[in-house]
């Protein structure tokens, strides 16, 4: 009812994001994979999207769903299959294109000890299903997607988000973690078949507790690499951090102060792996010696 | 009288500049370009903000601070670096 009326008003990390959309299976979706979102009242709406339905052009007969923020369609509509993909997507690039108050990298986080990982990485580096796998085995989700970092109070914001595991990490999540809650898969996407994750429920209980970096790990998934946590030089980790970051450039000097406070406090590697077990059994292992 | 062309850097007080033993990362807010440097870079940029100077004496303080040969290799190095520089808006030539 709430989705169809006055739509789904949602805490997603720092932002307020209201939900409409009349479309059945997307309401059945979201009731299952939303379930742990804090239900928002009287509080500041950062942004409002919407799921629409309307015919195919091409085919009639045919339904497409279309994702409009601010009642503006930022891309093309897609096969109603797609609906939550679309969502998802629309809600990203809306926090990608409109957050600069916040130093905003493509990063994976997760917290563990009261410090933040942030795992920069662009797509196809494998961070989504790391990160999956993460935060079902003792790390607390911050993102799979975002590292907000607040550079005038120095801490990381979580926001966590459904995670989009791509084609074979579909499986290989399925397999390793059956306590997984995931939805349904969704074939014939730009991406391939895509399949979401629900955050664990502690990590969305405890979403409004920020964290400090301590750890910057660029990960790189790799058929059949032995893992390897490798030191990496300050300077060069900088660069890749920078370059990693969605808004840098428009921040300009508050992007580079951003970066380099960042880098000062992390100790920074680089990660190629293959194995979930066992990059989980490093990353814990570096946790515990530090 | 002839003068060779001098160099000298351009705003260089201006550049945030974030230093990790010998290498450094430097912001350009005029370019809102970010830079990797390593010492003898900025080396030559510290000095070039002091005063003016040839090619020929850029070479002779880099050499001597980096304890290299001044030879005809190095000066067409340095002077690449300048023109690359140059480039970047970081340097400007005095004729």
């Amino acid at each position: 009812m709430l989705l169809r009326n006055q739509g789904l008003k949602v805490a997603i990390g720092p932002f307020n994001v209201r939900i409409h959309t009349h479309h059945q299976p997307l309401i059945k979706q979201l009731y299952m994979l939303y379930s742990h979102y804090r239900l928002v009242q009287d509080e500041i709406i950062e942004f409002h999207v919407r799921i629409n339905t309307e015919r195919s052009i091409r085919n009639p007969l045919r339904l497409n769903v279309r994702f409009l923020i601010d009642g503006q369609s930022p891309f093309e509509s897609f096969p109603e299959e797609q609906a939550l993909a679309v969502l998802e997507w629309g809600i990203n690039l809306a926090i990608a294109v409109r957050v600069n108050h916040l130093l905003l990298l493509h990063s994976a986080v997760v917290e563990k000890k009261g410090a933040a990982i942030l795992f920069p990485a662009w797509p196809g580096s494998g961070k989504t299903t790391l990160c999956t796998a993460l935060c079902h085995r003792g790390f607390r989700l911050f993102s799979d997607e975002f590292g907000l970092m607040d550079y005038q109070r120095d801490v990381i914001y979580p926001i966590p988000r459904l995670m989009p595991l791509k084609n074979e990490s579909i499986a290989v999540i399925r397999k390793l973690l059956p306590q997984a809650v995931i939805g349904q898969s969704i074939p014939n996407t730009h991406k391939g078949t895509v399949a979401h994750v629900r955050p664990p429920e502690e990590s969305m209980r405890l979403s409004e507790n920020t964290a400090k970096a301590r750890w910057i790990i660029f990960p790189k998934w790799i058929v059949q690499a032995e893992t390897q946590l490798e030191p990496i030089a300050d300077a060069e980790a900088f660069m890749l951090l920078a370059s990693n970051a969605f808004n840098y450039e428009v921040l300009g000097a508050h992007g580079f102060r951003a970066v380099e406070q960042l880098v000062a406090q992390c100790d920074c590697y680089t990660l190629t792996y293959s194995d979930l077990d066992e990059v989980t059994t490093a990353l814990h292992q570096l946790i515990d010696e530090s | 009288m002839y003068r060779a062309m001098h160099w000298l850097s351009d705003n260089f007080h201006m550049l945030l500049v974030a230093d990790w033993d010998g290498e450094y990362t430097v912001f350009q807010p005029d370019s809102g370009k970010t830079h990797f440097f390593n010492q003898m870079s900025m080396d030559m940029l510290s000095f070039l903000s002091q005063r003016p100077a040839s090619t020929e004496e850029i070479c002779d303080y880099l050499s001597r601070q980096s304890e290299q040969a001044p030879d005809k290799n190095f000066q067409d190095n340095i002077e690449k670096i300048l023109y690359h520089f140059d480039a970047l808006g970081l340097v400007k030539k005095e004729i």
